[in-house]
């Protein structure tokens, strides 16, 4: 039977622990498999925000997700942070990062950083279009733009294992480069949220302890996340800002709980039990279908995999079903439905029952 | 041997510059260069590893031990050529294409080559037809690593070109990364898997019949 309710209003449930008729469920899907189907180029993508928009509405129509994702982090955003006074131009960031080599691999570049205006970021103002646009235009899911954090902003930047063996050589840099990592993410945040956003991401790959450790987490990158979600929640109450990490965060969950954030997208790498058992409604929880079952595995599969975390996370609401991060642009488009639909089909019987209890 | 012990002891605690001094002391006092290697440097990094294996540690704990191996080896290294000693495989390790993440792949590396392992880095985003280049070459060990949802499909597209070009019998792969598992391995038809860099030693030793 059809939802009465769109996916924004499952996802603003979930936030406000109400039950709707069924569980939220969303997938992290790129946009490049749709680009074909649309026949928008890559230039017109990347350079013109309707076009943005009409491939995200075209992956909406194929894979009616409840929450859709754009991704405010690209080599020309980086590039244009760092600022004029660097040298350092889009094409550079580009290459390095092609073949691997991060922009602040030497160091002494740091130094010729500045933080730009927001109008100065050549690449934002196209974003926070797209936002605009994707927001007012797709009405019927919640726009969650996907801003990396203040220490995955400072890993992108410096390499991650430049950064991690900085924390024993140089800590004073890493304490310098997060408190602009910071200071950056506040101000494109804040600018994400005049949008009018309902919903947005902080991305913290490089912050679980697949990445880091306990002890990096807590004294080092902590801080600077919590600062960057109170300042963004100072600055526009009421629209919920949760953290994405995926990979091994069980050592740290009370550490993420205590930055306030108000929900954790995992993967499979976390044990989804324990984060429910310790989180115990204090955050809403986001996750966690293998997303190596949307390439191999069979719907008998999704279908396990989704029960299991139905069963058990959505009591009490605050909790969305998601796919892990993130699914293959080669996965079937048919396997991503299938997780929707039967996703949609256990999630509305479960509710009926706890709604029935 | 006191010197060996405190090796390990600093390989354990990430001091790189310890390690290189200590190193270099060992070889100054003509401690043979295999204790040196065994004793002291891959000592400490198995200390390490099983740790990291029991979750008593995390990668910034064995990428710096594994910074201080490093340290070491490079004043062994060209000692153990000169005394003609022969790796006991070769091994052929990229990150497949689209993903650049290599700090697993770097991991191993320093590990199999502290296990008498050559290692021929591919360096990251290698396309299929680059690691199908190394099996004809006659490397008999392919790793692939992937770290990325998105970049995981290439390692099954990889073992398609290795079919293609005729030399799938010839080479064994392994696999790894944080998305990858034993179950993806044995679905996309890999040879080996390895959740860390220290598995990966025992899973190259076995698939090379060194074991």
């Amino acid at each position: 039977m059809a939802s009465q309710y769109i996916g924004r209003q499952h996802m603003a449930a979930a936030f406000r622990r109400e039950y709707t008729d069924r569980v939220p469920t969303r997938v992290i899907f790129g946009l490049g498999h749709f680009l074909p189907l649309t026949g928008v180029s890559p230039k017109e993508f990347l350079t013109q925000p309707e076009k943005f928009v009409e491939v995200v509405a075209k992956q909406q129509e194929l894979i009616p997700s409840d929450a859709f994702s754009i991704n405010v982090e690209d080599d020309a955003l980086n590039a244009e942070a760092a600022g004029a006074n660097s040298g350092i131009t889009r094409q550079d960031v580009t290459a390095h990062r092609k073949e691997g080599i991060p922009i602040l691999s030497d160091k002494a570049t740091f130094s010729k950083f500045s933080l730009p205006a927001v109008e100065e970021i050549a690449r934002l103002p196209y974003f926070l279009e797209v936002c605009k646009l994707a927001n007012s235009t797709i009405k019927h899911a919640a726009l969650d733009p996907f801003l990396p954090g203040p220490w995955s902003t400072a890993a992108i930047w410096r390499g991650v294992e430049n950064i991690i063996y900085d924390t024993a050589d140089d800590l004073a840099f890493v304490h310098e480069l997060l408190r602009y990592t910071t200071e950056y993410v506040k101000m494109v945040g804040k600018a994400l949220l005049q949008t009018g956003l309902e919903l947005m991401t902080l991305y913290e790959p490089s912050a679980s302890c697949t990445v880091a450790s306990p002890d990096i987490f807590r004294n080092i990158i902590k801080p600077y996340l919590e600062e960057a979600i109170r300042s963004l929640h100072e600055f526009k109450s009421g629209v919920p800002i949760y953290a994405h990490m995926c990979g091994y965060n069980d050592p740290i969950i009370e550490d993420i709980i205590a930055t306030g954030i108000d929900g954790l997208s995992v993967d499979e790498l976390t044990n989804f039990k324990k984060l429910v058992e310790v989180s115990q409604g204090r955050i809403v929880i986001i996750g966690s279908t293998p997303t190596s079952l949307f390439l191999e595995g069979t719907n008998q599969q999704l279908e396990e995999s989704i029960r299991e975390c139905i069963d058990t996370a959505a009591e009490g609401s605050g909790y969305i079903l998601c796919s892990g991060c993130m699914i293959s642009d080669n996965a079937p488009i048919e396997k991503v439905r299938y997780f929707l639909e039967f996703g949609h089909e256990y999630g509305s019987k479960y509710i009926e029952k706890i709604k029935k209890a | 041997m006191q010197i060996l012990e405190e090796i390990a002891r600093k390989v354990v605690d990430g001091g790189y510059l310890e390690v290189k001094e200590l190193t270099q002391s060992a070889v100054n006092q003509g401690i043979n260069i295999k204790d040196i290697l065994d004793q002291g440097l891959v000592a400490g990094m198995s200390v390490v590893g099983e740790r990291f294996k029991k979750n008593e540690v995390f990668l910034p704990n064995v990428l710096m031990a594994a910074r201080a191996m490093k340290s070491g080896m490079e004043i062994l290294e060209p000692l153990l050529i000169e005394t003609g000693t022969e790796p006991i495989g070769r091994i052929a390790l990229g990150a497949v294409q689209g993903d650049i993440h290599d700090i697993g792949k770097n991991l191993v590396a320093i590990v199999l080559k502290g296990a008498g392992f050559e290692v021929i880095d591919l360096g990251v985003n290698v396309p299929p037809q680059r690691f199908v280049k190394a099996a004809k070459e006659g490397v008999p060990l392919i790793g692939m690593s992937a770290l990325l949802g998105t970049t995981m499909p290439f390692m099954k597209i990889n073992i398609e070109a290795f079919e293609e070009a005729g030399v799938r019998d010839q080479v064994k792969i392994i696999i790894g990364g944080a998305v990858v598992s034993q179950a993806y391995a044995d679905q996309i038809g890999a040879d080996g898997y390895a959740p860390d860099a220290v598995s990966a030693v025992d899973e190259a030793k076995r698939l090379l019949s060194l074991s």
